[in-house]
């Protein structure tokens, strides 16, 4: 009984963690980026470099999708041949989701990149604090993506008390982000009527701000099904 | 891995439980406490009460077993070998005692009837709880006289309500069309799940309440499986139906609830569905998804 079996089922399960794994790595990469640009900007008050770094993001999101096709095959034959139950069968089953959300929070925070480029370097000079709360939202994402990598890398049946502060963690941090799409948002409109902002810099800005926000959402599915595989309960966190 | 239990091989029923009891919390994964399910009176077929068995002077096979079995659902029992499957399932017709002599403790109620008072005729509660086996065991006789077997030995004579009897519970199995044509030939020649069909037609021919399965397809060949597994979503309408599989996609697939036994204790028993997206005990898991070896 000490022994175990299966060693085929464990080998396709630890493949298909390895790649969810992986996908992760590229996802908070181009969050990563994506700070990093933003902090240069806010930094220097300049205009942005249409540099390299887009392609980089882009080449991550290309790599991402790809990857995802590769692991949704993974995860169906696991289902067709192995039939798993339990800790296995919530893990294999919630993996669709999860492909399905990191390739969101790439192409989301790929859109925001995107749309922050399109802001003419003749607006920048108007914006205030506008990339610092961009910096925030950003930055809250990548610490709900730690959150998830936790609990997903820790042993079956986490502990109550990594539970509750991964749960209560990721309430704040997205309540925060919910809150600053909502008052950046008011910000870009007040810019736009009292300082002379294009209006379409402020609607670039706006779909910007949009797709942090989301970004941050796709984050907290990831965490609330990294909670599922763990426990076999539901929770929701957003 | 931190999942298995670590226990001395060779513990009785009894010792098992006992330490079981040590580790149940660390065993639950730190869920809350799981309750056996309970069924309103009117809806349980079957009824263990601190039941225990024992074989001759060995130590008890079943241990203090408590719980209900609903009426009109399948409800499956696995766990791994020697962990007292077929003996909890003898238990309810009291077949062991056709096998060896037995010491029982507690009480097993069928249809609100404790099976092991004095007063019990054995013969009648057979009739009431029908039994059916790993490998197809037709009597050496026709077609026919299979399925009538027992009504004769209830003493029904008339050849009108045998040929009734016949028709109606072969049809119940799905075999009327296939053998109406060669009644009297000998059951030998029928393939093996149409046998394990017949074994079921003979079964219900004295009209019983609960229909048990000790493995009842395992020996069969997977389109027969699937035939018998559809017979007994079928049938549970009429009946409550227990069944023994080792096959963990059969009990899923079958079974409304589902039994974890593991060393004359029932470990865990719940909802099927529920038992194998999120089981309560790592025992449970690990023997379900076929972890340890
Ligand atoms: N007739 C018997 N006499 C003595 N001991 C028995 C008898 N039948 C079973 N046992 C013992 O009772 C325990 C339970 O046996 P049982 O056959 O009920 O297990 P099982 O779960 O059906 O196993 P399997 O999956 O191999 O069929 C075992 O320890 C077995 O050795
Ligand atoms: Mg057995």
């Amino acid at each position: 009984m000490a022994n175990i079996s299966r060693t085929n089922l464990v080998e396709m399960l630890n493949d298909l963690k390895n790649g969810m794994l992986k996908m992760e790595l590229l996802v908070e990469e181009n969050l990563e980026k994506l700070l990093d640009f933003l902090k240069a900007s806010t930094e220097e008050k300049m205009s942005f470099p249409k540099s390299e770094r887009l392609n980089d993001v882009k080449t991550n999101d290309l790599t991402i999708r790809s990857l995802g096709d590769g692991l949704e095959n993974k995860a169906v034959k696991i289902l067709s041949l192995q039939a798993p139950v339990g800790h296995d069968l919530r893990f294999v089953i919630s993996s669709f989701r999860m492909i399905y959300d990191f390739e969101r929070v790439s192409r989301d925070a790929y859109n925001a990149f995107v749309k922050m480029l399109d802001v003419p370097d003749s607006d920048i000079s108007k914006l205030n604090d506008q990339y610092k709360v961009f910096e925030t939202s950003i930055d809250n994402s990548k610490r709900l993506l730690k959150h998830f990598v936790n609990l997903y890398q820790s042993e079956e049946n986490p502990s109550s008390d990594l539970l509750k502060k991964t749960i209560d963690e990721s309430i704040l941090l997205d309540n925060e982000i919910d809150d600053l799409f909502k008052a950046s948002s008011e910000q870009v409109l007040s810019l736009v009527h009292n300082q002379g902002l294009e209006i379409e810099s402020g609607y670039y800005l706006l779909s910007a701000i949009r797709s942090l926000e989301r970004v941050g959402d796709h984050v907290c599915n990831l965490i609330e099904r990294a909670l599922y595989i763990q426990t076999g309960t539901k929770y929701e966190i957003k | 891995m931190s999942n298995q239990l670590n226990l001395p091989k060779s513990l009785s029923a009894k010792e098992f439980a006992e330490e079981f009891s040590k580790m149940r919390k660390e065993q639950t994964r730190g869920l809350e406490e799981l309750k056996f399910p309970t069924f309103p009176s009117q809806d349980v077929a079957i009824e263990f009460k601190n039941f225990s068995l024992s074989y001759g002077e060995a130590p008890e096979s079943l241990y203090n077993l408590s719980l209900q079995i609903p009426r009109n659902k399948i409800t499956a029992i696995i766990g791994p070998s020697g962990c007292g499957k077929s003996t909890f399932l003898r238990s309810i017709n009291r077949m062991n005692e056709e096998i060896s002599p037995v010491k029982i403790a507690g009480e097993l109620l069928v249809e609100g009837k404790n099976v092991y008072s004095p007063d019990v005729d054995v013969l009648q509660l057979r009739t009431q709880v029908g039994m059916i086996f790993q490998k197809p065991q037709p009597f050496p006789l026709s077609i026919y006289n299979n399925v009538i077997f027992g009504p004769k030995i209830h003493g029904i004579k008339s050849k009108a309500q045998l040929d009734e009897i016949v028709q109606k519970t072969l049809k119940d199995v799905g075999l009327w069309e296939e053998v109406e044509q060669r009644l009297n030939d000998h059951a030998y020649g029928l393939s093996g799940g149409q046998q394990q069909r017949l074994c079921i037609a003979r079964a219900l021919a004295v009209n019983p309440a609960i229909l048990l399965g000790d493995e009842p397809a395992s020996a069969l060949d997977p389109q027969s499986t699937y035939q018998i597994e559809d017979l007994f979503l079928k049938l549970k309408e009429k009946y409550t139906i227990v069944i023994v599989t080792h096959n963990m996609q059969q009990a899923a697939r079958i079974s409304d609830y589902c039994i974890f036994m593991y060393s004359g204790n029932i470990i865990e028993y719940r909802k099927t569905d529920e038992m194998f997206e999120n089981p309560h005990f790592r025992l449970t898991e690990n023997y379900i998804s076929g972890r340890y070896g």
